[in-house]
């Protein structure tokens, strides 16, 4: 497990790209009685971004924190470079982790909280050059005297990634750490963490609830509900292509309108909605003959529609204000259904519309 | 309504405080007789305090029980404290009860129990049987008092901690032990405070050396004198102190934690 000493930037790439990083197999979690993890499978490639989504109590940080080494795994394996580290403790795991509320050392000073873990492991000699310039990348090189309670949740928080990476970790893992944050704070963070995962060139293992925030910094997306892996995939297969009600409704911004599946031929499904007879793609467990949901994304809905589309009559019942947009909710095809849109000057509450969309945009999941 | 809590606390405060500011008082009281009315200022009794052998004796032993009794308890009560805030067994609830137990238990019985036991073994009586007997009803104090220090710390610490590659005993070294260090020495001062004001257990555990409290009580009964009250007087300003230390003390340790 010991790795050769490196520059921080990382060696990842000539690991090759074929063999991944962390595989999961069956992993389970039981609490008590209570299953939170049930038999999940996962691979996480090497220089990646990764993040798992779902609503709390899903079984997101539990996986976390069956990776970090601080829950026991109840079932299954857990691979990383190989080697199976399911019985390995948390101390011998070449992983590091970016607590929730950071975890800073109270009685430590900022150079001494990032030094921890190369002090643990004996490696003095490096150690106050690694420090500097694990301090220097996330630029709190002015603060290194002082403690954390004399820091802002900003700079607690890059602290508590510069003691994470400066070990140099095969994987780091981030538990909601940008969640304590305020929303500009947060935005400017998202961006910090994702020049600096390519600048290590390590892979980050990213637990959030936030969708906005998942897919704003994932190359690789996981989306969880009730212990159970619902999807994963590239985050713009999962935003266009959900694949079931579930996470289309989740990751947010669809509209979700019953219809009966008639035909089914490779992918693409016909189905009698309330807008008429549609041909579109649909997703793996759509049948013949079951009901299943049209997923209209906000975005491709649009009031006063060009003639080809397909269309059909509404009443505006909300108008949401967004700044550069707005946000419309429309009553038709006896559904509310919302819509975004640009310029949308004299629509108000209680005006009729006509709400179109392309079939091409349409996409069918199961129930 | 005010006014009649507020009289209240005072009235609290005063039933507490003025027999010990009447004891300070007729230390200070230039006459034998322990009665009013005061004759004049002097420091004779404080002399005659610090010039009696017997009663330098007592204090002596008074120190040599206390000093290890603290050290001991607050190093028991440390570990005590640490296998119940954490470790998660099901024997936890058992070994908690059994620990603060003692805290339940008349000090006459345990005390009584403690001689019977130790006359079983054949033990002869001394200042080390003081110790033992001493530390067993001190240590739930200096339990609680770290138990409350260990419950406060986040968890999340020594995670990090392992995290970073810490083995068990430099989580110990390097997170625990610093974290709860003030609170440790806050249940050393307590102990110490506790240990040189007990009485009961002192008094039958202890054999031909006996520690100053033992003293004091016969001479309030036998031959009461304004030495004794400025003999008082020296132990309530150090308690006082050491309290007051202590406090100052627990109070860092809650700062360095935010």
């Amino acid at each position: 497990m010991e790795r050769s000493e490196s520059e921080l930037s990382g060696d990842a790439g000539d690991e090759g790209a074929q063999s991944p990083l962390l595989v999961a197999r069956n992993l389970t979690k039981d609490y008590g009685p209570v299953r939170a993890v049930r038999s999940v499978d996962f691979t996480l490639r090497h220089d990646s971004f990764v993040t798992i989504l779902g609503p709390s109590g899903c079984g997101k940080t539990s996986i976390l924190r069956m990776i970090g080494g601080f829950e026991a795994v109840s079932g299954g394996e857990l691979t990383l470079d190989g080697v199976d580290i399911t019985a390995v403790p948390a101390n011998r795991r070449p992983v590091n982790t970016v607590f929730q509320q950071y975890a800073l050392f109270p009685h430590l000073s900022v150079r001494d909280n990032v030094a921890f873990g190369l002090r643990m492991k004996g490696r003095t000699a490096e150690m106050a050059k690694r420090v500097d310039e694990a301090l220097a990348i996330v630029r709190m090189e002015a603060m290194a005297d002082r403690f954390p309670a004399q820091l802002s949740g900003g700079q607690q928080q890059r602290v508590a990634l510069a003691r994470a990476f400066v070990n140099q970790p095969r994987l780091l893992l981030l538990d909601e750490p940008l969640s304590a944050l305020d929303r500009k704070m947060r935005k400017h963070m998202q961006i910090e963490l994702k020049e600096l995962r390519q600048r290590l060139g390590m892979t980050f293992f990213y637990v959030t609830h936030d969708q906005d925030e998942a897919f704003a910094l994932s190359d690789w997306m996981i989306v969880m509900n009730h212990g159970v892996i619902e999807q994963q995939g590239a985050p713009q297969d999962i935003y266009r292509r959900p694949a079931n009600a579930y996470v289309a409704d989740f990751i947010g911004g669809a509209n979700l309108v019953p219809v009966t599946v008639m035909a089914k031929r490779d992918g693409v499904a016909g189905a009698d909605t309330p807008m008429g007879r549609i041909e579109c793609p649909c997703a793996a467990g759509v049948a013949a003959g079951s009901t299943a949901f049209l997923c209209l994304r906000a975005e491709h809905l649009v009031l006063s529609p060009a003639a080809t589309a397909r269309a059909f009559d509404g009443v505006v019942t909300h108008v949401i204000f967004q700044g550069d947009s707005k946000i419309v909710e429309v009553e038709g095809a006896g559904r509310r259904l919302t819509l975004t849109a640009a310029g949308t000057d004299g629509v108000e509450p209680g005006s009729a519309v006509r709400v179109g969309f392309d079939d091409a945009h349409a996409w069918i999941v199961a129930g | 309504m005010e006014r009649l809590l507020r009289s209240y606390v005072w009235a609290l405060y005063g039933f507490v405080y003025l027999p010990v500011a009447v004891v300070v008082l007729f230390s200070l009281n230039d006459s034998d007789l322990i009665a009013f009315p005061l004759k004049g200022f002097t420091l004779r009794w404080y002399d005659d305090v610090l010039g009696d052998a017997r009663l330098l004796g007592g204090l002596f032993n008074t120190f040599a029980v206390a000093i290890p009794v603290a050290l001991v308890t607050t190093v028991l009560g440390g570990a005590s404290a640490l296998a119940l805030t954490r470790h998660k067994s099901s024997f936890r609830l058992v070994l908690g009860l059994l620990v603060i137990l003692p805290f339940f238990v008349p000090r006459m019985i345990l005390a009584v129990s403690q001689v019977a036991f130790m006359h079983q073994l054949a033990i002869t009586k001394s200042l080390l049987t003081v110790c033992i007997g001493q530390s067993l009803v001190i240590l739930p104090f200096t339990t609680i008092i770290i138990a409350s220090v260990l419950y406060r710390l986040d968890p999340a610490l020594e995670e990090a901690a392992s995290d970073l590659g810490a083995s068990a005993w430099q989580r110990f070294r390097h997170v625990q032990l610093p974290l709860m260090k003030f609170g440790l020495m806050a249940a050393c001062f307590i102990a110490f405070v506790l240990s040189s004001a007990e009485y009961t257990v002192s008094f039958f555990t202890s054999g031909r050396a006996q520690p100053l409290s033992i003293l004091v009580a016969s001479d309030f009964r036998f031959h009461l004198s304004p030495t004794l009250y400025a003999l008082a007087s020296l132990i309530v300003l150090f308690n006082i102190i050491v309290v007051v230390v202590s406090e100052l003390l627990r109070r860092r340790g809650e700062g360095a934690r935010k």
